[in-house]
């Protein structure tokens, strides 16, 4: 079985986001970058399927050259080998399934695994256009998957329960947080992945045009919470609620 | 006595021994290598100190059974040149060791046989006796141990009795008028009707010193398969102990692909640590004060030994023929009898993941192993196994790795909010300051846990009284590594190692304060193994310094809770000998009742949190820090003084749990200072 993952870098969930002063974007300097995490699931949902059926997991990056730090990182969790496809800046959802289309054309594989959407932007786009584009079936928001001959059968998180799709492979499927937890990378792995190959390219090479069709204009942060207070009575509660909560 | 008789029995008993020894040290040469005999002049100095001086039984605490075994042991010296005589006797009749016989030297050196035969046979009862009937908790009731202790006891008791018989004799041997043991056995057997003329005394002559003989000869052949082995390996053992900083692991070569990350079979652990399992004697002084041990964790560093020992000692075969290969240079075949081992795992089987990970590495048992094992490292070498080849370990360490990965600190909390602390402290940062004298290197617990925030809060304050010339790097400050080291991390602690000291280097960092002993002990201790040395000072060695030049002569009268008791922080304590200085601190805060609590400076019991426990769940037994909360209430104090975050954080959640924060409070000692100025 051959797949391919997606290996994001996007800002640590856990870092303090600050918006430029432009509005435009937010503030990289001093900001920590790692795989996004839903991709990182999908990493492990594909190596563990590789351990099981053998075959091929190909991670494919796109973005700048510290791109590469998160390709690197899929390759020491254990997969074969990456692709990087050189970006100045983060293409739009959009412009990134085109990419995909390009790369699994190329590379034929029998399913595509990605996160369901990257913590930074949180589109939650890139599976769905996708499988539009191939014409292939896809299982987004996984929490299961188990792979049968040409299909894959596949546990869908929806409001209130779980829904159980049968796919028929190639196909799509986008992980959601409860399908693994991702491995910690061994030292041998590590140093393997050091060797193992990144391949390079450019959209352009691939013939695709990375003009985003969504345009960040302006971005803001969060109003400042203020604390909470203790109120001395019912009388002021309702008058709080009345005058400053404005939700009576 | 029958020359052919003494021969054949010398020649069969030290061959066997022989073939019993090569045995033993055969494996030692498929395990890894170790350079141990750097620096000869501090190993000899060592040996006299450790094996001759036999200081580490002759500590306050050890009290009787220490000395039944200095007794012991300095009389079997002294007593082995006496039997090396006698079995000379069984050829010579009257032989002598040369300088020796009835001169000066040799009759001297007859006293003092008699003086510590006397020693060895009083040694034995003692120890016997303490074995058997007040049990200390340390020890394990072997059977092992009593038929040694008798073993011994016998074999004095034999030659007494050969001396005894002797004299009754030879009643005019010059031998008679120092030999007042000798003396008072022939006395006791006169007494009892025994004649020279009669032939009981010929008889029971010579079952002296054929007892005495054929006792101790097998007892040299029993040594190889008991814990008495130690006999036999101790000297060279102690010549070649680690010689490292006692605060240091040992850096791991990342560089070499082929290398190994990690013990994960018993032949992968160098041969001293193959030699160590040899010697441990069982003595349980490892475990008297071990915080997991106590409070019921799978953990004994005693067991560890004796079990790693038991597992070398079952794959002695493959490994003796695994040597022989390598001897012959055919490393394949070796590699190949080795793999052959279908017996135990060394873990799972042999140790469990539960005692590799319950280790506090709180150093007690290095500290107080006579044989100066190190048990520490020894399960550092199988941490680092697991982490690095296996990426095998309690899963709250995932978490813990990726955030010292991504942030820098092991909560996973925005690095970019790590100098958020002192925002409103008037703390200059080195850009702002480029020429401060002293880094304050705050540590991740100074930067990000409410509690310690407080205490990085107070040291600011003190040093800004007393002009200290600093500095904090805020957000661009990272995690010292210590913690990941300890965890068996070393990939990721040199990957910390190293930008720290790219980071120190670029804006001249030459002394740091720490208000972490962690922190404090990594980088004085570990940073010269990646070839840097800082003057890396622990802020209760800045406070005393600031006190004695007068800078808080202010200090009123300390406003707390009660009496005070200093709980020791190991890495501070025993890793770094500070016991003086942060006491020196609580006494000189002017209306401070300082208590001690019974488990203290070198004994001080571990708070739980070290090791890299402070970021695991701790589901077994008792709690660490409870057992130690409930020690130092035990005192009566009711301000508990410490000088370390772990320390502090465990010990607040010890009290918490409790429900007592009423009655106590727990503070750092510059909070304290700090408290006592500003009253």
């Amino acid at each position: 079985m051959k797949i391919l993952v997606t290996a994001k870098r996007v800002t640590d969930p856990d870092m303090k986001i600050k918006v430029r002063s432009d509005g435009a974007g937010i503030e990289t300097s001093s900001m920590s970058f790692k795989v996004n995490p839903f991709d990182e699931i999908a990493i492990e949902e594909a190596l563990r399927i590789k351990e099981d059926k053998g075959g091929e997991v190909i991670v494919v990056g796109i973005g700048s050259d510290k791109a590469q730090t998160e390709i690197r990182y899929g390759l020491s969790m254990g997969a074969d080998r990456g692709i990087h496809i050189t970006a100045g800046s983060d293409p739009d959802s959009d412009a990134v399934a085109r990419i995909l289309v390009k790369i699994v054309e190329a590379e034929s594989p029998d399913m595509v695994l990605l996160g369901k959407q990257a913590i930074d932007v949180d589109d939650n786009q890139v599976a769905q256009l996708l499988a539009e584009y191939l014409g292939w079936g896809q299982a987004c928001f996984a929490s299961k998957v188990s792979i049968n001959d040409n299909t894959a059968r596949v546990e869908r998180e929806v409001d209130g329960g779980i829904e159980v799709v049968d796919m028929d492979l190639p196909g799509v499927i986008s992980a959601d947080l409860r399908l693994n937890e991702p491995r910690y990378p061994a030292l041998p792995a590590i140093m393997k992945a050091r060797k193992k190959e990144i391949k390079k390219m450019t959209p352009a090479d691939l013939g695709v045009d990375t003009t985003s069709k969504v345009v960040i204009t302006q971005l803001a942060e969060p109003p400042q919470r203020k604390g909470g207070r203790i109120v001395e009575d019912v009388a002021e509660l309702v008058k709080a609620l009345k005058e400053e909560a404005l939700v009576i | 006595m029958n020359p052919f008789a003494m021969g054949l029995l010398l020649t069969i008993s030290l061959l066997a021994f022989t073939f019993s020894v090569v045995r033993r040290f055969l494996p030692l040469f498929v395990m890894q290598s170790d350079i141990r005999w750097d620096n000869p002049k501090e190993r000899i100095t060592g040996v006299f100190k450790y094996f001759f001086g036999q200081l580490r039984f002759l500590r306050p605490f050890e009290r009787i059974h220490g000395m039944a075994h200095v007794m012991i042991f300095w009389g079997a010296l002294v007593v082995t040149l006496s039997t090396i005589q006698m079995a000379g006797r069984g050829f010579v009749p009257g032989w002598h060791l040369p300088g020796f016989g009835d001169t000066g030297l040799g009759l001297t050196y007859i006293f003092f046989k008699d003086l510590f035969t006397f020693s060895i046979m009083a040694g034995c009862s003692i120890a016997f006796i303490n074995r058997v009937i007040f049990r200390p908790s340390r020890m394990i009731l072997s059977l092992e141990a009593l038929i040694i202790l008798n073993w011994i006891f016998w074999m004095m008791g034999m030659d007494l009795l050969y001396e005894s018989t002797l004299f009754i004799l030879s009643p005019n041997s010059p031998e008679t008028h120092v030999a007042f043991l000798g003396m008072l056995g022939k006395n006791i057997l006169m007494t009892a009707g025994l004649a020279a003329d009669s032939p009981i005394t010929s008889q029971l002559h010579a079952m002296g010193s054929w007892g005495h003989l054929i006792l101790g000869l097998s007892f040299l052949n029993y040594l190889p398969y008991c814990k008495q082995f130690h006999e036999v390996t101790s000297l060279p053992s102690l010549y070649m102990r680690s010689l490292k900083k006692k605060g240091e692991l040992t850096q791991q070569n990342l560089e070499d692909e082929d290398a190994l990350f990690g013990v994960g079979k018993i032949e992968e652990f160098s041969w001293k640590r193959g030699m160590d399992m040899y010697s441990c004697a069982e003595c349980g002084r490892c475990r008297a004060n071990c915080p997991a041990y106590l409070t019921d964790k799978p953990l004994s560093p005693m067991a560890l030994i004796m079990d790693e020992r038991d597992l070398l000692k079952k794959k002695t075969d493959h490994m003796c023929r695994a040597a022989l290969h390598k001897f012959k240079k055919e490393p394949e075949k070796a590699v190949e009898v080795l793999e052959q081992w279908e017996g135990d795992n060394l873990i799972g089987d042999v140790i469990s993941e539960d005692a590799i990970w319950a280790c506090t590495t709180c150093g007690h048992c290095i500290a107080n192993c006579p044989l100066m094992i190190e048990h520490v490292d020894n399960i550092i070498d199988m941490r680092r196994y697991l982490v690095q080849m296996e990426s095998r370990f309690p899963k709250e360490l995932t978490q813990f790795f990726k955030g010292c990965e991504n942030l820098s600190n092991p909560w996973s909390l925005a690095s970019n909010t790590r100098g958020d602390w002192f925002k409103d402290l008037g703390v200059q940062t080195p850009e702002e300051n480029p020429d401060f004298e002293y880094l304050f290197y705050v540590g991740c617990a100074g930067s990000f846990d409410d509690r310690y925030k407080k205490v990085s809060t107070a040291l600011v304050g003190l040093m800004q009284q007393a002009g200290v010339n600093f500095a904090c790097l805020g957000n661009d400050e990272m995690c010292c590594g210590e913690t990941a080291r300890r965890l068996g991390n070393e990939y990721l602690a040199q990957q910390m190692i190293g930008s720290n000291i790219e980071q120190w280097n670029s804006i001249g960092v030459k002394k740091i304060i720490t208000a972490c002993p962690h922190c404090f002990n990594t980088i004085k201790n570990e940073y010269p193994q990646f070839g840097k040395h800082y003057q890396v000072v622990h802020h209760t060695e800045m406070i005393r310094e600031l006190t004695r030049k007068g800078a808080f002569k202010g200090a009123k009268k300390f406003s707390g809770k009660g009496p005070v008791v200093y709980h020791d922080s190991c890495y501070l304590g025993r890793y770094n000998d500070l016991y003086d200085i942060p006491r020196d601190i609580a006494r000189f805060i002017p209306g401070v009742k300082l208590m001690e609590a019974e488990r203290k400076e070198r004994t001080g019991f571990c708070c739980g949190a070290g090791g890299g426990r402070m970021w695991m769940e701790e589901k077994i037994g008792k709690r660490i820090n409870t057992e130690r909360f409930e020690q130092l209430a035990a005192t009566g104090a009711r301000t508990i003084a410490t000088a370390c975050p772990y320390c502090m954080i465990m010990l607040d959640d010890a009290m918490k749990e409790k429900g007592v924060e009423e009655e106590f409070e727990i503070l750092d000692l510059a909070q304290m200072m700090l408290r006592s100025i500003e009253n």
